[in-house]
């Protein structure tokens, strides 16, 4: 199972290289790496559902001195959402992008992208967390940027700005804690963090930073224009992914490792800046012109239910509650990486096919795309949280959690969030029913439009239905 | 046995399915027959029960059920009889026919009912029934009075379904009469009882639907309608009411009291009308009357209540030949004018129905005077008056018949011609093969008295012309409903309008609330350009950042 | 294989599959589509017979998926369940059929059909649903599968109708949801268990669960449109004749009455329901519903909204014999699921009847239409004398239990004025009706004659499904004391519930 973890490092890095070296047959080389990764993410979740967590050194240096990868049930779970995801997207990409320069500048950048994340999931030690974080970063830039045009390249700009600053910042925490513990393994400091004057400024610079590169109200500013102007595929795994590694890093560090610094006092900041964000960002998404701008707004909100667990986690007792509301947290995630993605790919094609996304223009062209709406409909059902989505499951644990804790505001505030949701969505969707006919063929382009399909889908169906094992999974921990 | 007591109601509800073909009227004549053979060969006693039909049907034929039986059934022949030559030149005699079979189902059908649900069935499939046959010709006459008549029967029928509910949940949800009769009903339910079977029966005050509602019915129907359905209204108080039980006797005094009320009213009322059917119709309330002030003796007087109650169900069958027997002869005259033939009838009738000696009218008041108790001699007094004024009654009645002037005269069908006279011969004849000879020669002091006192007023308007007119009572009673209408519908407009305003008034406000907070957030949005924009979000990081490690320091 | 426990799964998967399918097929295969459907519902129709038997011999029929820890989707058929799910199956098929005939020239039609049977399976998993936690979620799988129906003309005034519906709906559905996972907190997990589960929990738990009733009620009461939360049912009208039909009868408002019985029977068990006060609350929300529907009925002009109050009214005598204690009220509210959801699809479908082949919408259109549309408007007076409680049809037997529930509960007083005042009411708003379709001559022309008149007045899908139902309608109120009667069966589960 090693072999896999290495493989989850190395295929997409060489990938990268090979796409590099060889610019025309990129795309081919680009699917294959995609599905030997996947392949390697599925042999891992195998690995760890099976074997425990798994560890490896890196040439053998132990801890304190050389790189370990580590890999728990959490970052088997998100290893393998990635793998998907980015595997999708890559496939749509392929009929997405049309010109050769297009696509000599997407796959590397692409790969190095997935690279970074894979990394950033697997890696046991702080530094190279900050590294694996600082290259997703720059990969998302410049894939940000490949759009172009002016717009596109401030946003990226500011996008680049936003992510150094917070990379900064994590990086001096990251100091703070070396030279107040001398190690930088993630398993060694929670045995030894105490709370105390290195680990107070350590965690509030590191969080903070953090809280900048996964775009939490009210610093989310950079997040909209960026998914604006970007690449259909870019914004999927933007949104999807590249936000989530930082909540992930947040949630390992507030969790597992300084897990007796957090307090309850700074898990309610944590959970009012979601609450924030729910709402904010949900209002915004009903206002919002056109469907990018709505699906990065409605970024924005999901991430703040994410937060939301934060005050119950920190008042449930260690126990089978806060196990589930955990895995409910977990559900969350994944549920929303793939309808997310899959939501993007489709507005993509929506926008290839109409030349705009305009949502008060989409009457008619809805009606020509109808596996496209379907898809929509299905990423909408996962995002506003009904059943059988796995956003139901991950909503009632978060329910559940406040009802049981007594923290009624957090409820009111999911309620609300979800009843936006449904208004932003169905707003979309109301679009879809108009008077003329069907085209013959349901799917148009079965490249762009399947993966949409079967990322909704997913989110929609799969997570929701056979979601049991992911309880099950996150027993297994570091 | 038990399927001659099936087809009693079944053959005309599924013959009404068969209205539309060629030979229906011949089909109509067929419906009543089960009915006739069941009063004729059904031993008394027997019965049929069909547990798994509705809640748990029960039918049977006991002595009071088997004479409504004889005299309805026989009533509903003629009518088919005659309806067969006046539908003639109908365009709409499907129609009729329809309701006229569905009407004859529900009341035959509540006739051998013996339990409440499937007697309320037949009441109230009679009683919508009816009001086909009342809106059958398609003038605003008959509209409005199938309208009035409708509200008053769908008013009866709702409380009598709150009676019978409240009963069966006194008898923990039986409803067989056998049960229901063992112990007397609750005073609410006594209450509605009569109340809802006194709108049947015309009781006054109860009976405001009548009039009307004779003046327009086609005459085959009115027949049966004044004749057989009427009664129903009796047939249900003999069978909800246990007779025989000393806590009712107060209700019979009431009942007693409404029936001298309605026999006083009718008869002044009567005299008052100006065309026959009306005066035919407060004659009917009148008698009807009679009738309620039987049942109130039964139940007033416990002990001879089941002589009393014989006496007026012969009554009762008595006065249905008569009166279907008047309003068929009327229907000749409204045809084809008075012929002499059909004069000669109508005197006859009209003594019958007064009771003159050697008439069936006779054989029924003596019986009912001899079953009265010892203790209620005012009630023979009372009938003596009752049948003066129901002399006085067809004397006037005879005058107007004869003042009658036919519009468009028609011929008249051999069919209608044959029924009539069926009808007088069986009301001639059926005296005679029953009564005892004195009992036919009751009753002759007051018909004569009325005789006489008519010809003296004939002979004084013959000299000092009359005029007596309805119609101021008419006009007060019709302003003062148009009035309340009137309130009622501006009650309601009111209470609209006020709605209306409220809505409107609360859409106000949250217009200018949303206005108010969609200022605030488009503020809040476009807040300055990019260079405050980077401070304020750089301010806000700072912020959160503090505020973090607060949080950690500062375990509140 | 395990039959028992795939029985459940399978009744759901037989209308689910076939609307798969049928997304996919173009406009132009009718036969295939028709084939699939009436397959489906005939499939779904033979396995439900299976399921009657069974839960009459008392087998056990469960199909177990664990979602989550602590949760899982349970379908389990038990008597309750089986009446609703053998109620929408019939009245599925007889939809269908009416549905082909109506969309004839219509287009979308897969997509009709898709979320058609879409709908049908969220409700029958609705009735089979074992615990609390699988009823929400059938419960918003029901409005999502219905949303598009109501919205399927695409015409604005669809679309806002549809918006109101799910907004509505929605809303009703959060509240449901919090009620849910409260009650999963304070008791775990919710098995539907005749006699409730909740009688067990500690005094100290008894506020709360006060709190958790009346949001699960105003959850369900949406759908259920309880006043004032029925502001989406006449909105919806927009819908096609086939979908008010499905929607007013089966579907969404019958699945909150429905949810609200299983909430009193099965989850707090009526006497423990008593107990805490519940039922009056009920009974009153029930008894204003009642009334209101029937006055606002009585001044609509148009015949659809008219019925659509008239079902606002009518539904809530399901909520009153709930909340009537005793097993006379609860055999009265339990059978009148049958018999209203009978009634109001033959109104339903003769009111589209009415649009389709002669373009009446109004009731002041209606002269004289007994005499174009004989057959038509006998099944609608069959059906309006139903719901004004004439004798023998269906809700005549209804109103008698109910009657008699609150005469031997003690709460006559109030209820008894209430079933009268409706049943006149109904009287003034239907038998109007009547008198114009038979009684008054028609007008020069039709509004629109779409089919002319043939051998029979209408196309023979159209007319076939009212006379059909009108005659279930009529044989459910004349059968009513034959065994496996909707009456027989509502006493069974009653006498269950009490454990008679």
């Amino acid at each position: 199972m090693t072999d896999a973890m290495i493989g989850l490092v190395a295929l997409p890095l060489a990938g990268a290289l090979a796409t590099l070296l060889l610019p025309r047959s990129a795309t081919a080389v680009a699917i294959g790496t995609g599905l030997a990764t996947t392949v390697a993410a599925g042999l891992l979740l195998f690995g760890v559902a099976t074997q425990g967590a798994l560890h490896y050194e890196i040439g053998g240096w132990s801890a304190g001195l050389g790189i370990a990868l580590r890999a728990d049930g959490l970052s088997a779970l998100l290893l393998m959402m990635t793998a998907l995801v980015v595997l999708a997207a890559s496939v749509y990409a392929s009929a997405y992008f049309s010109t050769v320069s297009e696509r000599a500048r997407f796959w590397p950048l692409w790969l190095l992208l997935w690279t970074s994340l894979n990394a950033l999931f697997l890696s046991g030690d702080l530094f190279n967390l900050y590294v694996t974080l600082e290259l997703l970063g720059l990969s998302a830039v410049a894939l940000a940027s490949l759009g172009g045009k002016r717009a596109a390249v401030a946003a990226a700009l500011r996008y680049l700005l936003v992510g150094l600053l917070g990379s900064m910042m994590f990086l001096a925490g990251v100091g703070l804690i070396y030279a107040g513990y001398g190690t930088l393994d993630l398993a060694t400091l929670a045995r030894v963090v105490e709370p105390g004057p290195v680990a107070w400024p350590a965690l509030a610079m590191m969080t903070a930073g953090l809280l900048l590169k996964t775009a939490l109200f009210p610093l989310h500013f950079w997040l909209p224009p960026a998914h604006a102007s970007a690449p259909a595929p870019v914004s999927a795994v933007l949104s999807a992914l590249v936000v989530k590694a930082a909540f992930y890093l947040v949630l390992r560090l507030w969790l597992n490792v300084f897990a007796n610094v957090v307090t309850p006092a700074a898990a309610n900041l944590l959970g009012v800046l979601g609450a924030g964000a729910v709402l904010w960002g949900s209002w915004r998404a009903l206002q919002a012109e056109r469907l990018k701008l709505l699906a990065a707004y409605s970024t924005v909100a999901q991430l703040g239910y994410l937060f939301l667990f934060f005050p119950l986690l920190l008042a449930l007792p260690p126990g089978p509650t806060r196990d589930l509301a955990a895995g409910g947290l977990v559900m969350l995630v994944l549920t929303h990486g793939f309808a997310k993605a899959g939501l993007f790919l489709a507005i993509g094609i929506i926008q290839q096919r109409c030349g705009h996304d305009t949502i008060r223009e989409l009457d008619g062209t809805a009606q020509r795309l109808p596996a496209t709406t379907f898809a929509i409909a299905l990423a909408g059902v996962a995002l506003i949280g009904l059943p059988p989505s796995g956003a139901f499951l991950g909503k009632w644990q978060l329910l559940a959690g406040a009802v049981e804790t007594g923290q009624w505001l957090w409820l009111v505030v999911t309620a609300i969030g979800s009843l936006l949701a449904a208004a932003y969505i169905f707003r979309v969707i109301g679009h879809a029913f108009g008077h003329r006919p069907y085209p013959n063929q349901p799917v148009t382009v079965a490249r762009e439009e399947w993966p949409a399909l079967l990322l909704a889908a997913m989110a929609a169906l799969v997570l929701g239905l056979a979601g049991a094992p992911v309880w099950k999974l996150l027993e297994i921990g570091t | 046995m038990s399927l001659i007591l099936i087809l009693v109601w079944l053959l005309p509800l599924s013959l009404a399915v068969l209205a539309g073909q060629r030979c229906a009227s011949w089909i109509t004549l067929i419906a009543p027959l089960p009915a006739l053979l069941a009063a004729a060969v059904v031993p008394a006693g027997s019965g049929v029960s069909l547990p798994w039909l509705l809640l748990g049907v029960e039918l049977g034929l006991d002595d009071t059920g088997r004479v409504f039986l004889l005299f309805s059934g026989l009533l509903w022949l003629v009518a088919s009889l005659y309806a067969a030559g006046s539908l003639a030149s109908d365009p709409k005699a499907t129609r009729f026919r329809i309701f006229f079979l569905l009407a004859m189902a529900g009341n035959l059908g509540l006739i051998v009912a013996q339990d409440a649900v499937s007697f309320y069935l037949g009441f109230t499939l009679m009683g919508l029934a009816v009001y086909g046959l009342i809106a059958h010709p398609a003038s605003q006459h008959a509209r409005r009075a199938a309208r009035r008549y409708l509200v008053w029967t769908v008013a009866g029928e709702m409380l009598l379904f709150v009676a019978i509910v409240m009963l069966a949940a006194q008898h923990s949800g039986v409803i067989s009469f056998s049960v229901l009769q063992s112990s007397p009903p609750a005073g609410f339910v006594m209450l509605l009882l009569v109340i809802g079977f006194g709108i049947k029966l015309a009781l006054p005050g109860l009976h405001l639907w009548l009039p009307q509602a004779y003046a327009v019915t086609p005459t085959p129907a009115v027949a049966v309608l004044s004749g057989a359905m009427i009664k129903a209204g009796l047939l249900g108080w003999l069978r909800f009411l246990p007779p025989g039980d000393a806590a009712l006797v107060s209700w019979g005094q009431a009942l007693l009291a409404a029936g001298i009320t309605g026999i006083c009213f009718g008869a002044i009322a009567g005299l008052l009308q100006r065309t026959p059917r009306l005066l035919l119709g407060y004659s009917s309330i009148s008698k009807m009357g009679v009738l309620t002030s039987g049942m109130g003796a039964a139940l007033a007087w416990p002990e001879t209540a089941p002589v009393i109650i014989l006496a007026v169900v012969i009554y009762a069958a008595h006065h249905a030949l008569v009166k279907a027997a008047l309003f068929l002869g009327l229907g000749l005259v409204e045809r084809d004018g008075l012929r002499p033939w059909v004069q000669a009838g109508l005197v006859f009738l009209a003594l019958a129905l007064a009771g003159a000696p050697l008439t069936s009218g006779a054989f029924a008041k003596s019986v009912l005077t001899a079953s009265l108790p010892q203790g209620a001699q005012y009630l023979l007094l009372l009938l003596a008056v009752s049948a003066f004024a129901t002399t006085l009654l067809m004397v006037r009645f005879l005058f107007l018949v004869r003042g009658m002037r036919v519009s468009k005269p028609s011929p008249l069908p051999t069919e209608s011609i044959t029924a009539w006279l069926m009808l007088l011969a069986i009301i001639a004849v059926y005296p005679f093969v029953i009564a005892q000879a004195e009992q036919l020669m009751a009753n002759t002091v007051p018909v004569f008295l009325g005789v006489l006192l008519s010809v003296l007023v004939l002979l004084a308007t013959r000299r000092f012309p009359v005029r007596i007119t309805t119609r101021p009572c008419r006009a007060v009673a019709r302003s003062l409903a148009f009035r309340c209408r009137h309130g009622i519908r501006h009650l309601a407009h009111q209470g609209e309008l006020a709605i209306e305003t409220l809505r409107s008034a609360s859409r106000n406000h949250y217009e200018r609330l949303r206005h108010t907070m969609e200022h605030g957030f488009l503020q809040l949005r476009r807040s300055g350009d990019d260079d405050e924009r980077w401070q304020l979000a750089g301010s806000l990081w700072l912020v959160i950042g503090g505020l973090l490690l607060t949080g950690f320091i500062f375990i509140l | 294989m395990n039959w028992d426990a795939w029985l459940p799964v399978l009744v759901v998967a037989s209308s689910l599959l076939p609307g798969l399918v049928i997304f996919f097929l173009r406009e132009g295969s009718h036969r295939l589509r028709t084939t699939l459907n009436l397959v489906g519902a005939g499939l779904k129709l033979v396995l439900v017979g299976i399921l009657i038997w069974g839960v009459f011999h008392e087998h056990v029929y469960e199909s177990r998926l664990t979602l989550a820890p602590g949760l899982d989707l349970v379908l389990h058929a038990d008597t309750l369940s089986v009446l609703f799910v053998t109620l929408s199956t019939v009245l599925w098929l007889v939809t269908t059929v009416y549905a082909i005939g109506y969309l004839e020239k219509a287009p979308h039609r897969s997509r009709f059909f898709g979320f058609f049977s879409l709908c049908v399976s969220a409700t029958v998993g609705l009735a089979l649903a074992g615990n609390l936690f699988t009823f929400v979620i059938f419960y918003e799988l029901l409005t999502l599968a219905t949303y598009p129906l109501v919205a399927h003309r695409g015409t604005p005034e669809a679309v806002r109708g549809a918006r109101i519906y799910l907004t509505y709906t929605l809303g009703g559905g959060m509240l449901l949801l919090i009620g849910t996972v409260w009650l999963h907190v304070l008791a775990g997990p919710t098995a539907f268990v005749e006699g409730g589960i909740l009688s067990s929990l500690p005094t100290a738990y008894h506020p709360q669960l006060k709190m958790i009733f009346l949001l699960l009620i105003i959850g369900l009461g949406v759908k259920a449109a309880l006043v004032p939360l029925h502001g989406w049912l006449p909105q919806a009208m927009v819908a096609p004749a086939p979908v008010s039909a499905l929607l007013h009868a089966v579907a969404v408002v019958k699945a909150g009455a429905f949810g609200i019985v299983r909430v009193v029977y099965d989850v707090y068990g009526v006497n423990f329901a008593d107990q805490l006060g519940l039922l009056t609350g009920l009974g009153i929300a029930a008894a204003i519903t009642i009334v209101y529907g029937s006055v606002m009925a009585l001044f609509q002009d148009n015949l659809k909204k008219r019925l659509a109050y008239s079902t606002v009214s009518q539904v809530s005598y399901i909520a009153l014999g709930t909340a009537i204690l005793g097993p006379v009220g609860t055999i009265g509210g339990i059978v009148h699921l049958v018999h209203q959801g009978i009634m109001k699809i033959t109104l339903f479908f003769t009111a589209g009847n009415y649009a389709e082949t002669l373009g009446i919408h109004n009731i002041s259109e209606m002269n004289g239409v007994g005499r174009r549309m004989p057959a038509t408007t006998l099944a609608f007076t069959v059906a309006a004398l139903g719901m004004i409680g004439v004798p023998p049809v269906a809700g005549f037997v209804s109103k008698w239990y109910l009657g008699l529930g609150a005469l031997e509960a003690g709460m006559a007083t109030w209820v008894m004025p209430v079933l009268v005042t409706s049943s006149v009411l109904n009287a003034a708003y239907f038998l109007p009706v009547l008198y114009r379709a038979w009684f008054r001559d028609p007008g020069p022309a039709w509004p629109a004659e779409h089919i002319p008149a043939a051998r029979f007045e209408t196309s023979a899908a159209l007319l076939w499904p009212p006379v059909v139902t009108a005659m279930l309608a009529l044989a459910a109120g004349v059968f009513a004391a034959a065994p496996y009667s909707p009456l027989e069966w509502a006493t069974l589960i009653a006498h269950r519930e009490y454990g008679l």
